[in-house]
């Protein structure tokens, strides 16, 4: 009798994982559940590397930039830009979305964390600067800028994906 | 490859790829979804709003202009407006400017 209940609560080496099975199927369980969290977790520098941007030589303004607009799962790891070149005047707003909550904008939100980490007041840059990010996104993100010149400008975005 | 419109942005959308197989998608600015051209080579020009497509767009609009770096403001009506530059003969670079819509440029010499 005793044997049938230890069997039951220890279970054996082939049970699959389960929360609410044997302790054979938690210890399977939480190993899989570590190999995932690890896994996402090392994300930024063991994944798959990917750049992507945007080079306006038009001359368009005032109005928001999607320089990336990424859709999956991985860490967001870099933004360079280059503002306007027409002037002392001319600036880039920067605008970033992870998982559909802002993590900053410019122009019409000041936040004390960007100003500390960027050059300018508002996310307003006006020299050529890179950020060196590490930003989980889950389901999407999106940087955009925004140029209050005409002239040429630009921003390229570095991120890693998970799979 | 495929475009599809974000609020005022028209994106260009790619799949993420990793050995074939689809990841993810990445889409980046392609163009505003409206843009201002300038029609003629000589006065009067004609600034007129479209879509990305060149459809037309009947609509009243602010805009700025620009004549060799000079700004002033002015009115489309139904989408468009004639600008008559004959009265000074010489060299124009007109630009036609708007927040969130490609800009018109045009460049001419007024005999």
């Amino acid at each position: 009798m005793a044997d049938i209940v230890l069997y039951d609560t220890v279970g054996s080496q082939g049970d699959a994982a389960s929360t609410t099975g044997s302790l054979h199927a938690k210890v399977v369980e939480l190993r899989n559940y570590f190999a995932t969290l690890i896994s996402s977790l090392s994300g930024s520098t063991s994944k798959h590397p990917r750049l992507t941007g945007y080079k306006e030589t038009e001359g368009s303004y005032n109005g928001w930039f999607n320089v990336a607009s990424v859709t999956g799962s991985g860490w967001l790891t870099g933004i360079e830009v280059t503002p306007p070149a027409n002037g002392a005047a001319t600036y880039l707003f920067l605008k970033v979305i992870i998982d559909g909550t802002i993590l900053f904008e410019g122009y019409t939100n000041s936040v004390i964390f960007a100003q500390t980490i960027i050059n300018g007041t508002n996310y307003a840059l006006s020299n050529s600067g890179s950020l060196s990010l590490h930003h989980r996104f889950n389901s999407s993100f999106s940087v955009s800028v925004y140029p209050n010149a005409t002239g040429y400008f630009s921003s390229y975005v570095s991120y890693t994906t998970d799979n | 490859m495929e475009y599809v419109q974000v609020g005022e942005e028209i994106l260009v959308v790619e799949d993420l790829l990793t050995a074939g197989s689809k990841v993810g998608t990445v889409g980046k600015h392609y163009c505003f979804a409206k843009k201002l051209i300038i029609e003629g080579d000589q006065s009067p020009l004609t600034i007129k709003l479209v879509t990305w497509e060149d459809a037309p767009i009947i609509e009243d609009l602010e805009i700025t202009v620009s004549i060799n770096g000079v700004e002033s403001a002015i009115r489309l009506v139904q989408g468009q407006i004639d600008l008559d530059l004959s009265t000074q003969p010489g060299q124009y670079t007109v630009l036609a400017l708007a927040p969130s819509i490609d800009i018109g440029k045009k460049s001419i010499t007024v005999i």
